[in-house]
């Protein structure tokens, strides 16, 4: 019961900060939009599977769309417990009963809250806007580009932990964009990876990269990554709540 | 004098007039559903009659060659094969359940929903074109050279249901239930007609001549009603009865000499068709029955085909080296243009004229909703052309309003006053001046039993100490000040109390020792940081309460507590403003007071009032006096300012993690006199001279190598306390 009572006051105070901090929600719903808007004027035709010698898994609009989710998803995140330690509100948490993974779920559960409209919006726009988008199960549709942001959710909430000031975040944060985004399979095949491909196997954006694109291609049945999202969204969470919990015990 | 607010008004409108305008212009109206590409140009498209699915044939060296055969649906590729030879016709059923293939060699070739083959036959001539009805279950295919034949057969099986050979050049149709075969051929002055029960005989129904040259012919789904379309009339025919039912002869007049049609197409329902002029600018619509046109459409450019839709009243004609146009069937107003990257080399409508599949010569595919299902439907098609122009502006229109309000407190107030001519200016009233809080100790407000022991406590960072056998009594209800230089311990030493880092020795409030690093203490001690350390959007209000959730009390308690703390610290007029906007001294009162929200018996001050000016020092000094004197809270804090640690009970100095002196602070005065051996005016005297003697002390230790300055692991010396008066 009382644990119940600390993550409503905590869920209160996310989503009174959230709904005060007008930029950010600004940033959130914007910086998507225009992502697919702009995307939408320069959209190749697709060649993916017109021809059955043609199937590769580059495929532009689905890059695009779960960048539209990942990137947001993980810029917003990584601001969120190194704004705290920042202004010092961390610190006045953690001389109270508070419990680390407590913090971090409120916090995972009002930005995946925003993350689930931004969802909303990013697939509206997507298909309005886009030519080679086609959503045959709009609940499934929402319900995985929501995974790919709770997984970067929990990654954004793990940097926030481990850094120590807000540059320091998204410093960590362009490194990783950059990096999954070489090694996703977008730009060069998986198995073309070399020693690189082990590793690329195992980055969140492969999953989400590889995992959107399936779905939006109708490829879903064989397909591993929507389960190793989950997975990935577990251990980040679950790293940042313990890296959280050192904190608050040798601060 | 600057413009008028109503001149002022009248240009903000204009301007956002304008970027409506640029939005609207800049995205333009488009309703394509998907669309798909490839590196070959789609020869020939079939869409099913219900729109489900189409089909492509599509080769790597244009209509000649085109050899592969793609079917569609909304998930992609359904399916796709090569046929191993050319192709020049193409059909499909409902949802591609059968999809006809018509090859170069003669072959007929039928495949299943997923692409295995049904059936194969061999006509033995180049097919022209095929046809395939709506379920899927008769196939009918145009073949031959100058004299074609026209061959009905069972798409199963490939059995011959009806071959009928052409008496010269002509048109074939086969209605969409199958049942019924139309055929039209000529030699240009007349032509002849024949209709066909394909579940009856194989004599025709109806035999009849129609003068001019056979340029169209069409039949509708139910195999009622019979277009011919010729240079000089259209013709509609009835099956069952052995005459015309109606005509419309070109130029407003049966026999004209001049030819004035070049194609037409009879809607799925088979009451109205539409008809292109020769001169091929204009398209007719005519319902049977009514005389003249209904609607004529002059079109840009020459119209080379028309298909008229069913249940959608729709439209469709393609221009030449143009796009697609769609046509609403009632009023002729043009809904949509369908168009691809490349020039259009083929396009269907489907039975319904719910969509339009066109196909490019850079090998784009797409398919293009001409009106939406459900209760859109039944909107005018006006005002559907308006729902499809509005999608792509949406999101703009969405995200200028989401700014809207958003930016509307910030904004306001500020267009409102750029509006009214005048400059904007933004003040909130000001706060009380002294604060000393009167009055009766909230309930909840705990004090400590008996004064707070810490006895030989040190602490480590790594393997050296921070603070070395400390040794202090800080009286219950008292008011402790700990001064000393930078990083000399002062605020390590508050957080030992709060249960933060390594440490050994002895807590213990009334002889009971106590474990600070257990959460039970952690409701006895509140903690005020240098930094008020609040959420700057929130109000002081909302910051008690969400700091006050974390102590696991109702709801309720929290609410009422914050509101006594919010009088107690005199915040009752900033209670609902943002914590950003409130002053320093206001904030540091904010920050006490949630320190104080669960009732701590302890106040720890970490320099509370460093970075403030004199006035507001003074208030937060007042304020906390107050505190204790009405909660009866024991404060402990450290500062910089000796006259603050003047006005304290008891003054602890630090000097590198070692008490140097602790007393009231005339005690302390009268120590640094005594061991200085010359009288000291005032505690900042002392303070001076009792580093002075620990630094000249340490030096010689240094020298005579008795005393390392940076090990702090010695043991060390006895602390002076000083009695008070």
């Amino acid at each position: 019961m009382s644990a119940w009572r600390r993550l409503c006051a905590d869920l209160e105070k996310e989503s009174l900060l959230l709904l005060r901090d007008r930029r950010a929600l600004l940033v959130a719903f914007l910086v998507p939009v225009l992502t697919i808007w702009v995307y939408g004027f320069v959209e190749p035709p697709a060649e993916a599977r017109f021809d059955a010698e043609l199937f590769r898994t580059t495929d532009p609009t689905s890059l695009v769309v779960s960048l539209a989710v990942m990137f947001p998803a993980l810029m917003l995140a990584s601001g969120a417990v190194v704004r705290e330690r920042g202004q010092g509100t961390l610190d006045r948490l953690l001389v109270t009963p508070m419990h680390p993974a407590g913090f971090l779920a409120a916090k995972l559960a009002v930005l995946a809250a925003l993350a689930f409209l931004q969802t909303l919006l990013v697939l509206f726009v997507a298909l309005t806007t886009l030519d080679n988008i086609t959503v045959q199960d709009p609940v499934g549709t929402i319900g995985r580009l929501n995974l790919v942001a709770l997984a970067f959710l929990s990654l954004g909430l793990l940097v926030s932990t481990v850094s120590r000031n807000e540059s320091q975040a998204l410093l960590v944060v362009t490194l990783l964009v950059l990096v999954m985004l070489v090694l996703s399979g977008f730009l060069a095949p998986l198995d073309g990876l070399g020693p690189l491909e082990p590793v690329a196997r195992m980055l969140p954006y492969t999953h989400a990269y590889l995992g959107t694109y399936h779905h939006l291609k109708g490829l879903d049945a064989p397909d591993p990554y929507w389960a190793l999202l989950a997975l990935d969204t577990v251990l980040a969470f679950g790293a940042a709540a313990l890296l959280l919990r050192r904190t608050s015990r040798t601060a | 004098m600057g413009p008028s607010p109503a001149l002022r008004r009248s240009f903000f409108l204009g301007v956002l007039l304008v970027v409506a305008v640029l939005l609207l212009g800049f995205t333009g109206p488009s309703a394509k559903e998907w669309r798909y590409g490839s590196g070959f140009a789609a020869t020939a498209t079939a869409a099913s009659p219900d729109g489900a699915a189409f089909a492509t044939l599509s080769g790597p060296e244009g209509p000649g060659s085109a050899d592969r055969l793609h079917v569609f649906d909304p998930t992609g590729v359904r399916w796709a094969t090569a046929l191993g030879r050319p192709a020049s016709a193409l059909a499909a059923s409902d949802d591609a359940e059968r999809v006809v293939v018509g090859l170069a060699n003669g072959d007929l070739r039928v495949f299943d929903r997923d692409g295995r083959p049904v059936s194969s036959a061999a006509t033995g001539s180049p097919v022209r074109s095929v046809v395939v009805d709506d379920r899927g279950t008769r196939t009918m295919a145009l073949h031959g050279g100058g004299s074609p034949v026209v061959t009905v057969r069972d798409a199963e099986h490939g059995g011959t249901v009806l071959s009928v050979p052409f008496d010269g050049d002509g048109r074939a149709a086969l209605s969409g239930d199958g049942t019924l075969l139309a055929m039209a051929s000529g030699h240009g002055m007349a032509s002849r007609v024949q209709l066909y029960d394909l579940d009856g005989a194989t004599k025709p129904l109806l035999t009849a001549i129609v003068p001019g040259q056979v340029l169209a012919l069409d039949v509708s789904t139910d195999g009622r009603h019979v277009l011919v379309v010729t240079d000089r009339a259209a013709w509609l025919f009835a099956s069952g009865l052995d005459r015309p039912v109606g005509v419309v002869p070109a130029d407003g007049g049966a026999g004209a000499i001049q030819a004035r049609y070049s194609a037409g197409s009879l809607a799925s329902d088979g009451q109205s068709f539409l008809l292109v002029s020769a001169d091929g600018l204009k398209v007719h619509h005519h319902k049977w029955g009514e005389t003249g046109p209904r609607w004529t459409w002059s079109s840009v450019r020459p119209v080379e085909a028309v298909r008229a839709g069913g249940a959608a009243d729709v439209a469709a004609a393609q221009q030449a080296e143009g796009p697609v146009v769609v046509l609403s069937l009632k009023t002729g107003r043009p809904l949509l243009s369908v168009s691809l990257d490349g020039t259009l080399t083929a396009w269907t409508l489907d039975r319904d004229g719910r969509a339009v599949v066109v196909a490019d010569d850079l090998g784009g595919v797409g398919r293009t909703r001409t009106a939406p299902g459900g209760p859109l439907g039944l909107l005018p098609h006006g005002a559907v052309a308006a729902l499809y122009a509005l999608p792509p502006v949406l999101p703009v229109l969405g995200v200028f309003l989401a700014t809207g309000v958003l930016l509307r407190p910030t904004v306001a107030p500020r267009l409102r006053a750029f509006l009214d001519g005048r400059r904007h200016t933004e003040r909130d009233p000001p706060g009380p001046g002294r604060l000393r809080p009167q009055g009766a100790a909230p309930d909840w407000a705990r004090r400590l039993e008996g004064d707070l022991v810490l006895d030989g406590v040190s602490v480590f960072a790594g393997r050296s100490r921070i603070l070395e056998d400390v040794r202090l009594t800080l009286p219950s209800n008292g008011f402790t000040v700990v001064v000393g230089g930078s990083g000399e311990g002062k605020t390590t030493l508050l957080r030992t109390l709060l249960g933060h880092g390594r440490w050994s020795g002895r807590l213990s409030v009334a002889g009971r020792p106590v474990r600070p690093d257990l959460p039970a203490w952690r409701w006895n001690v509140g903690h005020v940081a240098q930094r008020p350390a609040l959420y700057d959007p929130l109000s002081p209000r909302e910051n008690l309460r969400l700091f006050g959730g974390q102590f696991e009390l109702d709801r309720d308690v929290v609410v009422a507590r914050a509101e006594t703390l919010i009088d107690l610290v005199g915040l009752r007029h900033a209670a609902d403003r943002p914590v950003g906007r409130l002053s320093g001294g206001e904030k540091h009162r904010v920050s006490i007071a949630a320190a104080l929200l669960p009732g701590p018996a302890v106040l720890l001050l970490d320099e509370p009032t460093s970075g403030l000016d004199p006035y507001t020092r003074r208030q937060v000094w007042d304020l906390l006096a107050g505190i204790r004197d009405v909660c009866g809270t024991t404060l402990v804090m450290t500062s910089h300012f000796l006259d603050e640690a003047a006005r304290a009970d008891q003054v602890v100095v630090l000097e590198k993690g070692r008490v140097l002196a602790t007393g009231p602070p005339d005690a302390v005065v009268r120590l640094a006199a005594s061991r200085s051996g010359h009288d000291i005016d005032g505690f900042d005297a002392a303070f001076i001279a009792l580093l002075d003697e620990a630094r000249q002390k340490e030096a010689m230790d240094r020298r005579f190598g008795d005393r390392p300055t940076t090990d702090r692991t010695a043991r060390p010396e006895s602390t002076p306390t000083v009695g008070g008066d």
